[in-house]
């Protein structure tokens, strides 16, 4: 099957900084721009500002969406409107189909960003569940989202707006209005630092980069690919689709039991319960290397319960060493060595809490 | 781009300066360009031995991992072990200070095999439009 390569709206933004681009979920997306040390150690210390476009948002309206999406969700998305939730989309043998964000614009409309590598999937599901009178709006071609992270995001994305951001509490949004658009801006990321993710018409999308960055020069604001975002995200031990999160672990194998609400009915609630009551044999768990060398998705962790296996590792900007997240066995205590596997030689690794950093 | 003249190339991306009777080795700068952040360097001991184009090494980066490998024949004697703290030299300095082994040659004449500056550089052309 070939398929056409998809760009976001601020592709020729990118090529003009310098990019590097790297195939993401139909998407040719920015992997980096200068180096990922330093694209992700400048979130982590000042700002960096990233083309998340790729993520697909959908608005669903109507009287029955609440109720659909507590059904088909694991956590609790009945929240106060202004606010964000991040909930999973379960299936029926208690595995999970994405891990999402819900917003609640009002009673009834909800404003859902789901994983690139999803979005068709969701969105279907989604569509098959709706009742008469509900309506979903797929909008990832119209809107494009522009992430703003770090501990001087705000003072950024404020003096753009000209709105004060900076009231906006974690996990809230607001609108405001830009160049005559209606413009999102939430206070949600995936960096595990302070920061926006800011929902733009795709038509002036060019222009709010622009302006960010111009408004982040005084701020040392860097341009960000996916490879600081995926480094960002592992020192936080925040799951990706696909590696922790499949269709066959469940958010308590996953270690997310807090994502999932017990005192409602939902999809797959029946075995989650049970692995609840029960616990399970496997886990995901954070390791840190403590010989060199980084741990890289597949490879295999010994330890004295058994072997498990590395979903998500790289190297840590911030701890400078390799760090990993691994679905090992649950029983095996926090603080203890095991081994990594790293091109036939074991290298040895401390079952580490998360976050890491 | 930089390839310095008087260094031979490989299609794996490693230079090698041959000087009586030895080599340095270490990896290009189109090599680094591709890997991005290097974080770390496992190198040989000193006194193990190895044919030309076998591995003798890996390099990690941020994104990648990927093998070392030997132009020419010989025994390693010397390594660059600051690269165990500094791997980043490799990226700031591929050339000089980010060098990686130096051996001594089991077979001079295996150079042929490998390419001048201005056939490796026209190599790269080839890949990065390829």
């Amino acid at each position: 099957m070939s398929q056409e390569v998809l760009k976001t709206p601020l592709y020729e933004k990118h090529c003009e900084l310098g990019a590097r681009f790297v195939p993401f979920a139909g998407y040719e997306m920015p992997v980096q721009y200068s180096s990922v040390i330093e694209e992700h150690l400048a979130v982590r210390k000042s700002a960096g500002i990233f083309d998340v476009s790729h993520m697909a948002p959908m608005k669903l309206k109507g009287p029955g969406v609440l109720a659909m999406l507590q059904f088909l969700t694991s956590n609790n998305v009945d929240v106060e409107c202004g606010r964000a939730r991040y909930t999973l989309v379960m299936n029926e043998s208690g595995g999970v189909r994405d891990d999402i964000i819900v917003y609640r614009e009002s009673v009834d409309t909800f404003f859902c960003v789901v994983n690139a590598s999803n979005a068709y999937k969701i969105k279907d599901y989604f569509s098959e569940h709706l009742r008469p009178g509900d309506k979903l709006e797929f909008l990832r071609d119209r809107i494009c989202i522009i992430s703003v992270q770090g501990p001087n995001a705000w003072e950024i994305v404020s003096s753009v707006v000209n709105n004060n951001v900076g009231k906006v509490k974690r996990w809230w949004f607001t609108r405001v209005s830009y160049k005559g658009t209606d413009v999102m801006i939430a206070r949600t990321g995936y960096t595990g630092e302070d920061g926006f993710e800011i929902f733009v018409d795709a038509s002036v999308a060019t222009d709010l980069w622009n302006e960010l960055m111009n408004a982040g020069k005084k701020w040392e604001l860097v341009p960000c690919g996916l490879g600081a975002r995926d480094t960002l995200r592992l020192e936080k031990g925040f799951p990706l689709y696909g590696h922790e999160l499949t269709e066959e672990r469940s958010p308590v194998e996953c270690s997310l039991e807090r994502f999932v609400d017990t005192n409602k009915n939902f999809v797959g609630k029946d075995i989650i319960m049970q692995h609840l009551a029960e616990g399970t044999s496997y886990r995901i768990r954070g390791l840190a290397m403590k010989d060199r060398g980084v741990p890289r998705e597949g490879y295999t962790v010994k330890t004295p319960r058994g072997d498990g296996i590395v979903t998500s590792g790289g190297y840590s900007p911030v701890l400078k060493k390799g760090i990993a997240l691994a679905f090992i066995p649950a029983e095996v205590e926090e603080g203890s060595t095991v081994e990594i596997i790293v091109r036939g030689k074991a290298f040895e690794a401390t079952v580490t809490a998360i976050p890491f950093v | 781009m930089e390839f310095p003249e008087g260094l031979l190339y490989t299609k794996e991306h490693e230079w090698v300066l041959v000087e009586n009777g030895e080599a340095t080795v270490g990896i290009t700068a189109y090599a680094v360009d591709q890997l991005g952040d290097i974080v770390y360097v496992e190198l040989p001991a000193v006194g193990a031995s190895f044919k030309q184009m076998e591995t003798f090494g890996v390099v990690e980066s941020v994104k990648a991992v990927a093998d070392l490998y030997c132009p020419l024949s010989g025994e390693v004697v010397e390594v660059n072990e600051a690269l165990e703290e500094h791997p980043e030299w490799v990226n700031q300095d591929p050339y000089d200070k980010g060098w990686m082994i130096r051996i001594k040659l089991h077979n001079p004449d295996e150079t042929g095999a490998l390419l001048s500056a201005q056939d490796y550089r026209r190599y790269v052309e080839e890949e990065k439009s390829g």
